[in-house]
Parts: C-alpha cells; structure tokens; sequence
C-alpha cells in the first residue's frame, strides 16, 4: 500500500501533463465543431468518398456532419492516440525506471518482494488508466452539452470501456518489457503505440491486411465502429486483447521475478 | 527462524558468473554475530557482486549463503527486515524530499522510526527539508545512513560507506556503527580503504579477481614473516626472496620473505652504511595480496 502511495505520488505530474493535453485537444474539437458543420455539409459526400483515406478514418461510414460522425473520426482518433501513448509510457517506465534512474537498490533493499514491487506499480498504473479515463467521459459529456449537442450515452460509454480495454493491453505489452529492461525506454513506448494504431489503419484501408485488427487494439476501440455499431464491440479483438493484456501482465511477475536488478 | 544461530552471515561457495564478466567464484566466509567486519578489495574485485548476491538483488548461479541464520533466496522478506544496507552509489528518487525518503523507507518497513531518524540526522547534520536532486553525493550517502540506521537492524551491510563522505561525517558514521554495534547489532562493510578497515574492523576478508584470497582477524592478516628491509650504501643486492625492490639514491628498499640467515650473511659482506629491517607496513601486507 505505501509502494501504491508512493507510485501515484511520482506519476502524478506526468498524469495531469497528459491528462490536460489529450483532453484540451479533445475538447477544443468539440467547440471546433459548431464552426464547421454548416460549411462541412457539402463536403461531406466528398469526405466520404476518397476511398481508402476515408475508410482509415471512418468517414465512410459515418457522416462526419454529425457530431457522431465527428466524434467517430476526428475526436475519438486524438483521444486513442493520446490514451494508447500515455498507456504506453505509464507501462514502459513503470519497472524498469527504478534501475535506470539507479533507485532500484534502495526499493528492493527494503522489506518488498518482487511480486509485491510489481502489484503495487500495476496498480497505480490501472488507477491512472481508470481515472484518465472517467475524466474523460466527464469532459466529453460536458463538452457536447456546452456546444447544445448530445452523444448516444450508450454508445460513448462502450467507446470510453474499449479505450480503457486498448490502453490496458498496450500497457501490459510495455509492463511486460519494462519487466525485462533496464532501461527507460520511453522511446519504445511511443514507438509500439504509434505501430499499434498504423496497423489499424492499414487494416482499414485494404481488406488484405485485414488480419492485423486481431493485432492491434485499435480495432476494437474504433470509435467509429463503436458508434456505427451501437455500442457493440468487435468481440474476437477484445477476447484477443483481453488474453493478450493477462498475458503481458503474467510475464511481467514472470520476469521481474528471476531477473538481475542492476545496480 | 530460529535465533539460535552464532553466525550473522555465512557464505558458501557463492558463485556468480554472468556473460562475459566476471562475477565471484566459489566465495566462502563467515562473520560472527556481533563483530565488525572488513571486506576488501580493488576495485571491481567482486566485493558489490558478493554484496548484491547476499540482499537477494542478483541470483548467484552457484553455492549458498545464510544470513541471521535464515537463507538468502527462501527467506528474502524476512532477512530484509533485520537488515541496513547502504549502497555505494546511493541514489533516491530525485523529486522527493530528504524527511520523505526517510519517512517512506520506515512506512515500507511497517514501522514508525521517527524518533530514531531524528536523532541520526541531528548526529550526521542532515538537512530533511532538502530536495535529493539538491543534494551532492556526500549528502545522498548521508541520507543513506538514516535509512540503514533508523530501524535499528540486526545487521548492517554497507558497501564503501565513507566514500564522498568528509573526514568528520565519516568519524560520527562509525562511532554510529560502534554505538549500534555495542548494543548488538552486526556490521558487515565493504571497503578499499585500508586505514578505516584496520582501524574499525576486527577481521577482515580480501577478494581479488572475485575470488577470496584470505579471511582472518585483521592481526593475523597483517602478520607476515616477510620484513620491510631498508640499506644504504649498496645497490646491487640480488637475493631470492626479496620483492618490491626500490632503488634510492644511496641505497635500496625491498620486502624480503627469504631466510633471513641469507639476508644477514650477504649484508655483512659489503660496506653498508645503514641498515633497517622492520615490520612491513599494513599497506604493504595487503599490496601483497592485491597485486
């Protein structure tokens, strides 16, 4: 519980950096939409007829004239990236920081095993996720009612649970490396979840790579799909990215469990 | 547990290879409960790795080693409970401020240390209200003895404690140790300072190239049949035990451990204007081992 304490303590910075940004940005969009809808009608057809370049984004399927649609494509795009990235850091950094910023001997020489080092960051770093999260869904919903719009609440509440599923996976994936290294690696990080959301729209665009969405995360979390689909998630993805995140997290006790601490 | 156990650490055959480095090999030695004990060596010698091994922070890959009578590996938790340990290179996390690393080292623990942290830091001048990133070395290592300190462990496990600590923090660290030591508690330090070794420790052991070249109380080891022999008025003695040779301007001095019959004999040869044969320095015996 102190190691618990301690983790949110130092990520807290870091939380309200990304917290301010990814919804700052999101809610910019939101007002950003009162200003264009009118001028966008007549492009709409056209948004959605550039074939593979609407398909990455969705344009096809919703309109992006709606706030639906403009959530769908434009909004939900800023808020995936930006959650699957602080995602990825919060996991990358989680374990291996210790060693690279040479704090792991004063951890490890206290009275805490691995396992309980491990539980205590994987944690924080789920209490992060779910609070990045819930504002989130706070900040959409108000945003829209301030512009005098709505959003299926169903539909945004499926989105905000798919992000948190996608997030979860992407940070497992990095907590399990962050197990295994000794350094930061926050590079690598930023690198699997920009890969992650590349492979999504490569899915999208050609039905021959179609393959990958069992890959990525950002298939299911789609907020498109999600909206189109009323709520319901692509069921194999998420199963797939449901074992893959209890899989990233079992490696992780795994690793860090007969690893060498550096010094 | 039991508490029934005499040695406070025990070491067999602890082995640790790792890649291409050298690690430690087939390491055995003993440090009694309640003694204060050296552990030398150059640096890189193998003495941190034999130290990391020991807290459970590296897995050796051979041999075993008990601590308060409890094993290293199986009983981690518990070893860790009773133990202070210092880092040479200590370092903590650079946003927090002194008092809360204290403070966060004693809640891990479970305990409430906040009298005995207060008193270390008045002893050793450490100022709480200081951010770590705001402190230089010496300051850090400071920090670093409250935390090792402040739960009055059964046993001590410094690695090259004084190192960047000043000459008057470096004397209260160790009337600390005496102090803790009297009333019980184990020290187990690290050193290649030979001077604070001889003059703290009561037996020592020396590791070179990570393995172990000798263990013995700190007399025995200084204890030598080889002589410091210093000779003015020649410059051309050439016997068979003699090492360390150093020619002076109107004379030479070497270590001598040959028969000292032969020594005498070929002196008395030649037209020697002064001669010494002593004791050979501490620092002599232990460059024997070094080197």
């Amino acid at each position: 519980m102190t190691l618990y304490r301690h983790e949110l303590k130092m990520n807290r910075m870091s939380f309200i950096i990304w917290l301010v940004g990814v919804l700052a940005m999101s809610a910019g969009c939101f007002f950003l939409f009162p200003l264009i809808d009118d001028s966008m009608a007549d492009m709409s057809d056209a948004f959605a007829s550039m074939g593979g370049f609407s398909a990455a984004f969705g344009m096809d399927k919703l309109s992006i004239t709606t706030l639906e649609g403009f959530f769908g494509t434009e909004i939900g795009t800023i808020f995936a990236l930006g959650g699957g990235m602080y995602a990825a850091l919060l996991g990358i950094s989680a374990l291996s920081k210790e060693e690279s910023s040479h704090t792991a001997e004063f951890l490890h020489t206290l009275t805490l095993s691995r396992s309980g080092i491990v539980t205590g960051k994987l944690a924080a770093l789920v209490t992060y996720l779910v609070l990045f999260d819930a504002i989130a869904l706070g900040v959409f919903v108000g945003s829209a009612a301030i512009i005098g719009e709505s959003l299926s609440m169903k539909c945004l509440i499926a989105y905000i649970l798919a992000q948190f599923a996608s997030q979860l996976e992407i940070a497992s994936v990095c907590f399990a490396l962050s197990a295994y290294s000794k350094r930061s690696g926050l590079g690598m990080g930023l690198g699997i979840a920009l890969v992650l959301y590349v492979l999504d729209i490569v899915a999208r665009i050609t039905d021959k790579a179609e393959f990958l969405k069992y890959i990525t995360p950002f298939s299911f979390s789609n907020a498109t799909d999600v909206f189109v689909n009323n709520g319901s998630v692509e069921a194999i993805s998420l199963c797939i990215g449901i074992l893959v995140t209890a899989a990233g997290i079992a490696a992780a006790y795994f690793i860090y469990n007969r690893r060498d601490i550096a010094a | 547990m039991s508490e029934e156990f005499s040695k406070a650490i025990e070491i067999k055959g602890l082995t640790k290879t790792y890649g291409l480095n050298r690690g430690i090999e087939d390491v055995s030695f003993e440090v009694e409960k309640g003694e204060i004990f050296g552990f030398l060596g150059p640096n890189g010698a193998g003495k941190s790795t034999t130290i990391r091994c020991l807290l459970g922070l590296i897995k050796p890959t051979g041999g075993s080693a008990g601590i308060l009578g409890m094993d290293i590996i199986r009983d981690h938790r518990e070893i860790m409970k009773r133990i202070g340990y210092m880092p040479s290179e200590t370092q903590f996390y650079p946003s927090m401020k002194v008092s809360e690393v204290i403070r966060f080292a004693a809640d891990v623990r479970g305990m409430d240390c906040r009298e005995e942290a207060a008193r270390l830091c008045e002893r050793l001048k450490v100022d709480t209200g200081k951010r770590i990133e705001e402190l230089s070395l010496g300051n850090r290592k400071k920090v670093g003895i409250v935390c090792a300190m402040q739960h009055k462990p059964d046993l001590f496990v410094f690695d090259e404690p004084t190192s960047g600590l000043d000459p008057l923090i470096q004397s209260e660290f160790f009337e600390l140790v005496r102090e803790y030591n009297a009333q019980g508690t184990t020290c187990f330090l690290s050193s290649h300072v030979l001077s604070e070794v001889r003059k703290y420790c009561g037996r020592a052991a020396i590791i070179r190239e990570g393995r172990l070249i000798a263990c013995d109380t700190i007399d025995n080891l200084a204890h030598t049949n080889a002589k410091s022999v210093c000779v003015s008025g020649i410059k051309d003695l050439s016997l068979e035990g003699m090492s360390k040779v150093e020619h002076q301007p109107d004379g030479m001095q070497f270590v001598y451990s040959g028969d000292m019959n032969v020594l005498i004999k070929a002196l008395a040869g030649c037209n020697i204007s002064d001669v010494s044969i002593e004791e050979p320095s501490l620092e002599d015996v232990f460059m024997q081992y070094y080197d």
